[in-house]
């Protein structure tokens, strides 16, 4: 399937703002953060901004956006509604930090905030979960969004803790937990959408006279392994090492500013080369057509 | 509860691309974009047999949207352009339509496209506009073989009626429950029907 960018985009940087913001939350219940959570406040919700910016440019002219979205069966819908929800919750937490005198929200916003950001996590994952493509199919696929999440929101959080100059108590440990769970998730995901080809139907030899020169589908051509996406794969499994070293070597030395940088960075370059994978990999079942 | 749906005796269909081509000319479709294709499947080898010609079997396919029981592309459109009438078949809004093409990305089968020139996706209607004047669709009564019959499924694919008033229980080779075949099934429950009697379906049902 052709590279759908906006949808890499959207996906991308909506799994960024939700990690950022739920790793905020997370130190919210734990009253930590202090100066770093207005800023990552914000970074969180411009990052969600540019993803549902990006997402305008997929549809066929932007002004489709407002053609009645309401169908909630539709996974397109459940995004929206959850995205929605987590704005709201946003402005709740702006607000209640903007009151706040030690830079502390109530834990039932923290908590909100965290049920929130793993909603939109599992929506987003879970409209892409369609029985057509069996490389999509799998709730790995889901998880993966959860990895980027992880890996992206500690280490972007301790990078602004380390410009504003407030050090945060286990940020270490949540960046390399995070680094750690996306390497695994990701991994699981490659491995899953290797192992999709299985599922494709195979009709050995036939002729598409409207693509005569076309190549015969063959379903072994479906892999990780070959084109677009091995050059897709050795750059997410360099990014997933580079995030995970970079998280150890950041705990190690107390410094996030460079390594902070390092592993988001890193952790959005997985990301992305992991959902592009996902449309190089995207061949429907029925591969003839 | 009705669905209609077309069957098409692939035993009969010679592969002269009729359906195909008449369907781009009565529906516009855009080039480069089919509702309607005929695909050619083999030759395959048969089972037990040298490998070579004439150990070998052939046959051709009529792909096209399969107006499915449960259709996932409904199911992801979130504006309700794609939907199943109350007579079974599946019809989009075009200006409900967003262009998101996540109905296409949906279908087992890749029998929709996106025309775009209009900003929306298209697929088969099962020719909406002819049926509903009591014709039957076009790929149906341009069928020169006989092969393609059309009809309401809950009524038995023995009462569809073919390009000259026909009935396919009257007109076409006898055949067997097994020898009727639908494409890969993934939940959405395709509509259309194939027959084939002596040669061995390729793919999974």
């Amino acid at each position: 399937m052709e590279i759908q960018i906006p949808l890499v985009i959207f996906t991308s940087f909506l799994a960024w703002a939700a990690g950022i913001f739920g790793t905020q939350c997370v130190l919210a219940l734990q009253k930590r953060g202090g100066a770093a959570q207005l800023p990552a406040l914000i970074a969180s919700v411009v990052i969600l901004a540019v993803g549902g910016i990006a997402v305008v440019f997929h549809l066929t002219h932007p002004f489709n956006l407002f053609n009645g979205f309401g169908h909630l069966t539709s996974g397109i819908t459940q995004e929206l509604i959850a995205i929605v929800l987590l704005v709201v919750v946003m402005v709740l937490y702006f607000l209640m930090l903007r009151r706040s005198e030690d830079n502390t929200v109530p834990q039932w916003l923290a908590v909100v905030g965290i049920v929130l950001t793993l909603v939109l996590i599992f929506a987003m994952g879970h409209s892409y979960m369609m029985p057509s493509l069996p490389a999509w199919d799998t709730v790995l696929q889901m998880l993966s969004l959860l990895g980027a999440a992880c890996v992206m929101g500690p280490a972007t959080v301790a990078f602004i803790g380390a410009l504003v100059g407030e050090k945060i108590e286990g940020i270490g440990l949540l960046a390399v937990i995070g680094a750690a769970v996306n390497a695994v998730l990701s991994a699981a995901y490659m491995f899953a959408m290797e192992a999709s080809s299985a599922s494709f139907q195979s009709f050995q030899y036939y002729f598409d006279p409207t693509h005569p020169n076309a190549a015969l589908a063959n379903p072994a051509d479906v892999s990780l392994f070959t084109g677009d996406s091995m050059t897709a794969l050795v750059v997410a499994v360099i990014a997933l090492i580079v995030a995970l070293a970079g998280a150890f070597v950041g705990k190690k030395q107390d410094s996030w500013k460079v390594w902070g940088a390092v592993v988001a960075i890193a952790g959005l370059v997985c990301a992305v080369a992991l959902r592009i994978m996902m449309y190089t990999m995207g061949e429907t079942l029925f591969m003839l057509y | 509860m009705t669905q209609l749906a077309i069957c098409t005796d692939l035993d009969r269909c010679v592969g002269c691309l009729a359906c195909s081509v008449s369907c781009k000319v009565v529906n516009g479709v855009p080039i480069g974009n089919f509702w309607n294709k005929t695909l050619r499947v083999g030759p395959t080898p048969k089972e037990g047999g040298s490998g070579q010609f004439p150990d070998v079997e052939t046959y051709f396919l009529n792909v096209q949207c399969q107006h499915c029981e449960n259709p996932q592309c409904v199911s992801v459109c979130p504006t309700e352009a794609s939907h199943k009438l109350p007579d079974g078949t599946i019809q989009i809004d075009k200006s409900k339509c967003i262009g998101c093409q996540f109905c296409v990305m949906s279908c087992p089968y890749g029998v929709r496209y996106l025309n775009e020139e209009e900003g929306v996706v298209e697929k088969c209607t099962l020719c909406q506009q002819r049926t509903a004047q009591g014709e039957l669709p076009q790929c149906v009564s341009q069928c020169c073989g006989m092969a393609r019959w059309y009809g309401d499924a809950e009524a038995g694919i023995e009462s569809f009626e073919g390009p000259r008033g026909e009935k396919l229980g009257d007109f076409v080779n006898d055949f067997t429950e097994d020898q009727v075949y639908q494409l890969t099934d993934v939940g959405n429950g395709p509509s259309m029907f194939y027959i084939m009697r002596n040669i061995k379906w390729q793919g999974v049902e």
